[in-house]
């Protein structure tokens, strides 16, 4: 037999390499994963297609409650802290409604993404599947109901007779960079909360504390000083700003933005990387827990 | 004919107690190489390679690891030890209803349940009716599932994961569905599955099954490989060795 010339050096190595992670029915180098992940890319979809199938058709009003309930919520913020705490801000509902999308996105996700091994247990112990899949299903299906009740922000703007400002072509990579920060929270948190219960209850109250130090209520403008800056650490002050942006152009200064936007990206960045290798590494364990 | 399934030293464990608690170790240590205390090991040394289109029976007591090694080979457990390489696509039926959502419709658990094993959409709708019929659920296709009976909805699950055209099935104890007529009917889809020369797995405790469908088996004792042959000749091994046992133990209640 003859052996075929090939031609030697780093790519081939490189070659060979990519050879076996490609054969790979699951696991492997993050680059043989997001193959596995784009292979099975109708599963993503129709698990995000399930979630909203539930949840649409079981209720009466449907997809109104997508519409209603953070239009109810922006009314009960409103009523607390804009009539009765006094947070005097021009136009109150719609400065609460325009960082608060963003933010039950954020929310939504990460409660959902934390428990999704855990709910779909059966299908993670049975199916051919790469455990991705889940937590990513979670962040497609709540930022579909993300995108589905962005009207309410415009309809609230508009009853003040107010229009978006020139931000709002940022609008798509705000949520974006919000994308990648809840899919490596979302990874990270589904693969400890299988192993431990306890961080699907650790988490509601952080998001709860994380709430409050997030500027949906007032502007980031309010501190002042060291804590100012420990404040803009969070990666979702420059998302959320960048979102307010829109309908309040004037409020920060555009160099401000930049910084808390720039942190965001960072910040994003940091915890995709993080929260996938945390998965990848407790993957082995995970599966046996379930 | 090349090796499908290559299984090289494989080994498994489990904890033994309920809590088990995250240790910075599991963040450093790639593959576990020290024995924590309250682990027991399901699989350990085990390897063998199957090649393309042969059927092998797993046999094995209750607990012996035969259910963990089809999970390892379809990719739902991932060793401790050792590596399990696959060549190919799997079709895995390891559990039944496993993938179906009782709020959806028997219709969108079918299309759910099939992309979930690897069908594109185009895949279902054409084998939809014929999924439905063999089921025999014409009539409560628009009904939740919720309102099925468990023997709806085997009969549902064995319908869409018998049509899986994966070149490489593995079977876990999945032919008793339903009522005589249904167990008369799957038999007779596994045997048709089972002669188009693909590569089999198949755990269960029905010698005349095993007799029947596969002409290769393996024995696992305690995790470990014992036997690895023909068919007839693994089970003798394996009927002498449970006489041993029965005659050691006193089954007193």
């Amino acid at each position: 037999m003859t052996q075929v010339e090939q031609p030697p050096g780093l790519l081939n190595e490189w070659r060979v390499w990519w050879d076996y992670e490609r054969g790979r029915l699951l696991g492997g180098s993050p680059v043989a994963r997001i193959n596995q992940i784009r292979r099975r890319s109708n599963v993503l979809y129709e698990l995000i297609a399930r979630g909203l199938k539930v949840q649409y058709r079981e209720s009466f009003l449907g997809y109104a409650w997508s519409l209603l309930e953070p239009t109810l919520l922006v009314a009960v913020y409103w009523l607390i802290f804009g009539r009765v705490a006094r947070f005097g801000m021009p136009h109150y509902p719609l400065f609460i409604a325009s960082a608060i999308m963003p933010w039950l996105f954020f929310n939504g996700t990460l409660s959902q993404a934390a428990g999704s091994l855990r709910s779909n247990a059966g299908l993670v112990r049975t199916v051919t599947l790469p455990r991705e899949i889940y937590p990513l299903a979670s962040v497609g299906e709540q930022g579909a109901e993300y995108l589905l009740s962005l009207p309410v922000v415009f309809l609230v703007g508009v009853l003040y007779g107010q229009f978006p400002s020139r931000y709002i072509v940022w609008l798509p990579l705000a949520f974006l960079v919000e994308v990648l920060l809840v899919v490596g929270l979302g990874l990270m948190l589904a693969s400890l909360n299988a192993l431990l219960r306890d961080v699907s209850k650790i988490l509601r109250v952080v998001l709860r504390v994380m709430f409050y130090l997030s500027p949906v209520l007032y502007p980031s403008s309010r501190l002042h000083g060291k804590l100012a800056l420990i404040y803009q650490l969070n990666p979702l002050v420059g998302i959320l700003q960048l979102n307010r942006a829109v309908w309040y152009p004037n409020m920060i200064p555009a160099g401000t933005l930049l910084t808390q936007f720039l942190v965001s990206c960072v910040g994003a960045i940091l915890f995709f990387v993080v929260g996938w290798w945390t998965f990848i590494t407790l993957e082995r364990h995970v599966l046996k827990e379930l | 004919m090349p090796d499908v399934i290559n299984v090289s030293n494989v080994g498994i464990n489990f904890a033994v107690t309920r809590r088990r608690r995250l240790k910075l170790q599991d963040f450093v240590v790639r593959k576990a190489t020290i024995t924590a205390p309250n682990t027991f090991w399901a699989l350990r040394n085990v390897s063998f390679s199957v090649r393309q289109g042969e059927a092998v029976g797993l046999i094995g007591r209750n607990g012996s690891g035969k259910s963990t090694l089809l999970r390892l080979i379809a990719g739902v457990l991932m060793p401790d030890e050792g590596e399990v390489w696959v060549n190919g696509g799997v079709g895995a039926m390891l559990e039944l209803n496993a993938g179906f959502n009782a709020e959806l419709t028997g219709r969108d658990n079918v299309y759910l349940l099939g992309s979930l094993h690897g069908f594109s959409r185009r895949q279902i709708d054409a084998k939809y009716n014929r999924i439905v019929k063999w089921a025999e659920l014409e009539g409560f296709m628009n009904t939740p599932l919720r309102h099925y009976s468990s023997g709806m909805k085997s009969r549902l699950g064995f319908s869409v994961v018998t049509r899986l055209e994966e070149p490489i099935l593995l079977v876990d104890e999945v032919m008793a569905v339903g009522d005589r007529r249904f167990k008369r009917k799957s038999y007779r889809v596994m045997e048709y599955l089972l002669s188009q020369g693909r590569t089999v797995v198949m755990v269960s405790h029905n010698e005349n099954d095993l007799r029947r469908f596969c002409e290769r088996g393996i024995y696992l004792k305690g995790g470990r490989k014992v036997a690895d042959g023909p068919m007839d000749d693994v089970l003798e091994h394996y009927r002498a060795d449970t006489d041993v046992d029965d005659d050691e133990e006193e089954d007193k209640p």
